[in-house]
């Protein structure tokens, strides 16, 4: 039945993943759009970084426009004035509370890299399905791992900026330390540039150029390992995943617990698992319209609702 | 919020959005009043002083 309904659609040329890499792809050009910069070896200066943006983009970019949240976190509250920032903070709350996760499924330069990496093939895996079930990491490993994100927020961005500092200025530890994005959109452009930059390198930029080429290296075997366990502004969204106002949910009257959705989950978030009792493991009684997919995991990339011969995954604003 | 509580709790299903709903509107009233705090405490200097300077630390030669 299912078989027969997947050859019964026309597959369009613009299938709902293409246009999600669409917006991925016009939203990294048009946060980081002052394409001068990258040709000047030089940052961008107007009024509009006095906003950040939603996702992952690092300031010191030649080409970003806007900040980036979690620099500007660090930024603030290692300052010599703030021990805490409200601006960021309800700019983050602001963000959260319209989008969730979409914000990593859609809104990220960071998430789009990863997915076209993810795309790569490999000589014996063609297909991402393959690659998805020959590079599955272990759930013993992947679930604790997923709670390093929290981690990665909660000591280098909130606290160390406070604990740790010369002269009443903490540094960026995240950024510094860890944040691959910054070597990328800013570090490997502006040192090719600067001459004076190029007298800096030292052990700093060979370990940051180390952590960006695992994360390259890794993401074309396995799905968004950044996002996974390290992102600190996913961890940040994944907190408003149950309340955002965009959000998923599947109907229950029309799920048939076939699992398809799963399977074609690059999160591995348990979506059928949650419509099961944990003393039964029957499923739930059919009376409850529908039950949101509020996973914490879930970045609203839509590839389940996609999966489901039934359509019996909706997603939209308000619930 | 939880899936539990969502999943045959027996609650109206009115009720529930209702109380999604409420949620999200305090929780954007929240952000507001965050943002126009942090603007009049000078958060948004501060952090435009530091976006418009390359940052050593983050590029990774500071």
């Amino acid at each position: 039945m299912i078989k027969s309904k997947k050859n019964d659609k026309k597959s369009p040329v613009f299938s709902g993943a293409h246009i999600r890499h669409i917006i991925q792809g016009f939203i990294t050009l048009i946060t980081n759009s002052y394409i001068v910069g990258f040709f000047s070896a030089k940052i961008f200066t107007g009024k509009t970084k006095y906003v950040c943006v939603p996702g992952l983009n690092c300031y010191s970019c030649p080409g970003a426009l806007s900040s980036c949240p979690i620099g500007a976190y660090q930024a603030v509250v290692g300052g010599r004035t703030h021990n805490i920032t409200y601006y960021v903070t309800g700019i983050l709350i602001f963000f959260g509370v319209l989008f969730g996760r979409v914000v990593c499924g859609f809104l990220c330069p960071m998430g789009f890299l990863q997915d076209l990496l993810y795309k790569i093939p490999l000589p014996r895996h063609k297909t991402q399905k393959e690659k998805a079930k020959r590079f599955k990491i272990p759930q013993i490993i992947d679930k604790p791992l997923r709670y390093l994100k929290y981690i990665m927020l909660i000591v280098p961005v909130m606290l160390l900026p406070i604990i740790f500092t010369r002269f009443g200025i903490g540094d960026p530890y995240f950024c510094k330390w860890i944040c691959p994005v910054g070597t990328l959109e800013g570090g490997i452009p502006l040192v090719l540039q600067n001459e004076s930059l190029q007298a800096m390198v030292g052990f700093l930029f060979t370990w940051k150029m180390t952590i960006l080429a695992i994360i390259i290296i890794s993401s074309i075997f396995i799905y968004r390992p950044f996002c996974k366990y390290i992102c600190p502004l996913g961890a940040i969204y994944a907190l408003f995943n149950s309340v955002s106002i965009y959000n998923m949910s599947i109907d229950n009257a029309s799920c048939t617990r076939c699992g398809l959705c799963e399977k074609a989950c690059h999160m591995q978030v348990e979506i059928i698992k949650k419509l099961r009792t944990p003393q039964t493991q029957k499923p739930q009684k059919k009376s409850c319209a529908v039950t949101p997919i509020s996973s914490p995991e879930c970045i609203r990339c839509g590839d389940c609702k996609r999966a489901c011969p039934h359509n019996a995954i909706k997603s939209g604003w308000g619930r | 919020m939880n899936e539990k509580t969502d999943i045959g709790s027996g609650k109206n299903p009115e009720k529930k959005s209702a109380m999604y709903r409420i949620t999200q509107i305090a929780l954007l009233a929240l952000a507001g009043i965050f943002i126009f705090i942090g603007i009049l405490r000078g958060e948004a200097g501060v952090m435009f002083q530091k976006a418009v300077l390359i940052c050593l630390e983050c590029i990774g030669v500071g």
